[in-house]
């Protein structure tokens, strides 16, 4: 199967759903899961951008053999930074819910009459 | 209805417009290393000394993303500390864990503690290092959140560990500075490469972010949970 | 010399020992960032002189960029960092009065501070990336550290908005890195020639989706009215005079180091025309004073980027000195409006103008002070801002966009109309009388020496804003002195 379609459509994917629930959630923990799910479908893009064919993990554990085909290495530490990111504003977003939950005593947008947009 | 139908075909026409480009302008795994990466592949090893080129990455030559990484994770413990301040506890039926839970949890959290510290350790050689190692410490101690009740960390301790934590990796990368006139710059032995002491100050600096991290997510388990 | 990354690291240390000193003693965060912002406004003000043509290179790790991350530091930076650290120092004195404040407030403001300087000094486009997340994390914990539900509210939908807004920016950067094979800014800007302009565009596209959430672009500004309401006066006055300056910093570093003035600039003049006139308008509807100063902030950051998107037309040194001029009279005029706003409402969030009447002439200081900082914004002789106001005319007539001048007219008039109506309203009829302490005073009023001094004599800033804006247009001397070669 075409390597391209399967890695690169499924994290698109899930971006897309992740905006679509962000965008029609009425719940606010449903509108932080999904700027989740786009944050978890980048992640995987961005993997799947450093794929060479036939390469490895770039980790030379044979040392001193080494086996130069590996894969982009660089793309792995930026979304290592971007996952830690990604918890970090969950956090503080589920922070705010739980504020919003305590003062308004729902979290349901509709109910929300200041959280129009 | 009408609006969920129309908000679902433009999020996918985008959503398609992104795939489109992307397959076209970076077919799938036909990109050969080039730039930074190829050299990280072909000098990472002698430059600092550790197998694994992801952690030299993270740690080294670019390590400084991964000090406002630590920053961004402790901006979040403390924000959610700022928030969550003074919140009142819901009354709330809670259920009686069991005693198999219990149990189990007692003798299973050292050695989850302990194979937080396995890849922390070995973050140079092996995949992992000290954020997974973090993580993997918080949730020995999320289990154990659960499954006793009375279990209660020191939020005086938690708080201090991520302090001097934090403090000791910036006390690191001036370290470079003052020998190495550069900021995090390796300025330890690098030894032989794929034994445990070896990689220079990457160890050492996993060290010290597993400690960070495993506070930090521990204490943000510990504020939602009480909250 | 000492090394400007000093500046980031010192930062950290501070914010990192805040919670230990609060086992010591529950005074001693409160001192910690005020000498946290003196100490990097010395290391900042040592090294004026080291920063000449070009860009200062700061490596980290030992290596040569683009290998390692690396500061690179010009003049242009050099400016925005002083100016972020100098409002920091003061912001950071106005806190000093208040004694309630819990320690962990102290660390977001220091690491808030951190941020806007670390995205401003970095030369590496990923570090950037996260700097914004530390800029953006922080912020929308300080918005929301009012707790009350308009606080909570703002800080949600800036949360939304800017994780969207930053994963999109991201996205931006790996395309880049993709193309290019380096994160380094200067080593794209030098391959940019050899990118495909469809790649080109796209990247663009993406980079400023994540920077218009902090400049408070048109479609990604939906936050900013509800998060600068919500936030307390302080707050509101770091939404907009820091953090909106290092957007500003990042859409000219990117889009003109980088991108060359590439058309994508175009996108940002029609959405900065937009963002112009539709927040100006809106702000024209207000009956609350604080949502109005919100509207008036989003329209002054909308003159600001189509101005600086007027530099694709010509690399025009005078157009970025206007660039600058504008975020200076913004940073202190807008922030002096707020803080003095705070000082007329007592702080107890009543910013309705029926219930503000005659608050000025009860709290003359602050009637005063509120006075000068809206004259300054709508660009009154004698102020700062009349300054900038006539460059930006000027600007456009040099561009040939004359059609925008009798715009620009409009809008002032219009910004006249409101914040007149405002003023008129503070000093008729019998208000409430709030006390002020010496310390808030002393912060306001040197916000307002800054805009009464230059304005009157306003060559010194003319000559710091050019010099600044010199090193921004000469692209090739920044790349060269980064990795050499061009």
């Amino acid at each position: 199967m075409n390597g391209g379609l399967l890695f690169y459509g499924s994290s698109v994917f899930l971006m897309v759903m992740g905006i679509f629930i962000a965008i029609t959630g009425k719940h606010l923990i449903k509108i932080l899961l999904g700027i989740d799910l786009f944050d978890v479908g980048l992640n995987l893009l961005i993997i799947s951008f450093g794929y060479v064919n036939g390469g490895t993990a770039p980790i030379f554990s044979k040392y001193p053999h080494i086996f130069k085909n590996v894969v982009d290495p660089v793309p792995q530490a930026l979304v290592l930074t971007a996952i830690v990111i990604g918890v970090a504003e969950m956090a503080m977003g589920l922070a705010i819910v739980m504020k919003i939950k305590e003062k308004f005593g729902t979290c349901n947008i509709a109910k929300l009459k200041e959280l129009k947009w | 209805m009408i609006r969920k139908i129309i908000a679902f075909l433009v999020v996918f026409y985008f959503g398609y417009i992104l795939y489109s480009f992307i397959a076209v302008n970076f077919p799938f795994g036909e990109r050969p290393l080039k730039g930074v990466a190829a050299h990280y592949v072909d000098k990472g090893i002698e430059e600092e000394g550790a197998t694994n080129i992801v952690t030299s990455i993270v740690t080294l030559y670019r390590g400084f993303d991964t000090l406002g990484e630590v920053t961004v994770l402790f901006l979040a413990a403390t924000g959610l500390g700022l928030l969550l301040a003074g919140m009142k506890e819901e009354e709330k039926e809670k259920p009686e864990p069991t005693l198999i839970m219990e149990t189990t949890t007692r003798y299973l959290f050292p050695l989850v503690l302990l194979f937080g510290t396995y890849i922390f350790i070995h973050g140079h050689l092996t995949p992992g290092g000290g954020f997974p190692a973090g993580v993997v410490i918080a949730t020995g101690y999320f289990m154990m959140f659960i499954a006793q009740k009375q279990f209660k960390p020191s939020e005086y301790l938690l708080s201090a560990t991520e302090s001097f934590a934090g403090t000791l990796y910036v006390i690191m990368g001036l370290l470079g500075l003052a020998l190495a006139f550069s900021f995090l710059a390796n300025v330890m032995p690098l030894g032989v490469p794929n034994t445990v002491f070896s990689a220079g100050i990457i160890p050492v600096i996993y060290i010290i972010i597993g400690f960070k991290v495993g506070s930090e997510m521990t204490g943000i388990l510990a504020h939602l949970k009480e909250a | 010399m000492v090394s400007p990354i000093l500046v980031i690291a010192l930062s950290l240390f501070f914010a990192f020992v805040i919670p230990l000193l609060g086992m010591v003693s529950k005074k001693l965060p409160r001192l910690v960032p005020p000498l946290a912002m003196l100490v990097n406004l010395w290391i900042l003000i040592t090294n004026i002189k080291f920063v000449s043509r070009g860009a200062m290179l700061v490596t980290t790790a030992g290596l040569k960029p683009p290998i390692a991350i690396n500061l690179a530091i010009d003049r242009f930076s050099l400016l925005f960092v002083i100016l972020i650290q100098l409002i920091g120092l003061l912001l950071s004195v106005y806190y000093l009065s208040q004694d309630n404040r819990d320690q962990r407030f102290y660390m977001l403001f220091l690491l808030n501070i951190l941020g806007a300087s670390g995205i401003v000094m970095t030369g590496d486009i990923f570090n950037s990336f996260v700097f914004l997340e530390i800029l953006e994390i922080s912020s929308f914990g300080l918005v929301a550290s009012k707790k009350d539900r308009k606080a909570l509210e703002g800080g949600f939908k800036y949360m939304v908005i800017g994780a969207i807004g930053s994963s999109l920016y991201l996205l931006g950067i790996i395309v880049l890195y993709l193309t290019t094979g380096s994160l380094n800014m200067a080593e794209i800007a030098k391959l940019m020639p050899h990118i495909p302009e469809s790649i080109k565009l796209f990247a663009a596209l993406l980079l400023l989706a994540g920077i218009g959430v902090e400049v408070e672009l048109f479609p990604l500004n939906a936050w900013a009215p509800d998060a600068y309401h919500g936030a307390k006066d302080e707050i509101s006055t770091q939404l907009s005079s820091i953090i909106s300056k290092a957007g500003i910093y990042l859409a000219a570093r990117i889009f003109f180091t980088i991108f060359n003035g590439f058309y994508a600039l175009k996108i940002i003049f029609y959405l900065g025309v937009i963002t112009f006139v539709i927040a100006e308008l809106a702000a024209l509807m207000q009956k609350n004073v604080k949502r109005m100063l919100a509207y008036s902030s989003i329209g002054q950051m909308g003159l600001l980027m189509l101005i600086l998107s007027l530099v694709a037309k010509r690399g025009d040194v005078f157009v970025i000195t206007t660039v600058i001029l504008l975020a200076l009279n913004h940073a202190f005029g807008k922030g002096l409006l707020f803080l003095s706003l705070g000082a007329l409402s007592g702080g107890n969030g009543e910013y309705e103008i029926e219930n503000l009447g005659g608050n000025g002439r009860a709290n003359p200081l602050a009637g005063f002070l509120f006075t000068v900082g809206a004259l300054s914004i709508v660009g009154m002789p004698f102020f700062f801002g009349f300054w900038s106001k006539i460059s930006a005319l000027i600007s456009l007539m040099k561009t040939n966009v004359i059609y925008l001048i009798a715009l620009v007219l409009v809008i002032s008039l219009v910004e006249i109309y409101y914040y007149g109506n405002v003023i008129v309203n503070l000093f008729r009829g019998e208000g409430k009388k709030y006390g002020i302490s010496i310390v808030p005073a002393a912060v306001m009023i040197l916000f307002a020496l800054f805009v009464i001094v230059f304005g009157i004599w306003p060559h010194p800033v003319f000559q710091i804003a050019q010099s600044a804006a010199v090193s921004l247009i000469e692209r090739t001397t920044y790349i060269s002195s980064i990795i050499g070669g061009m």
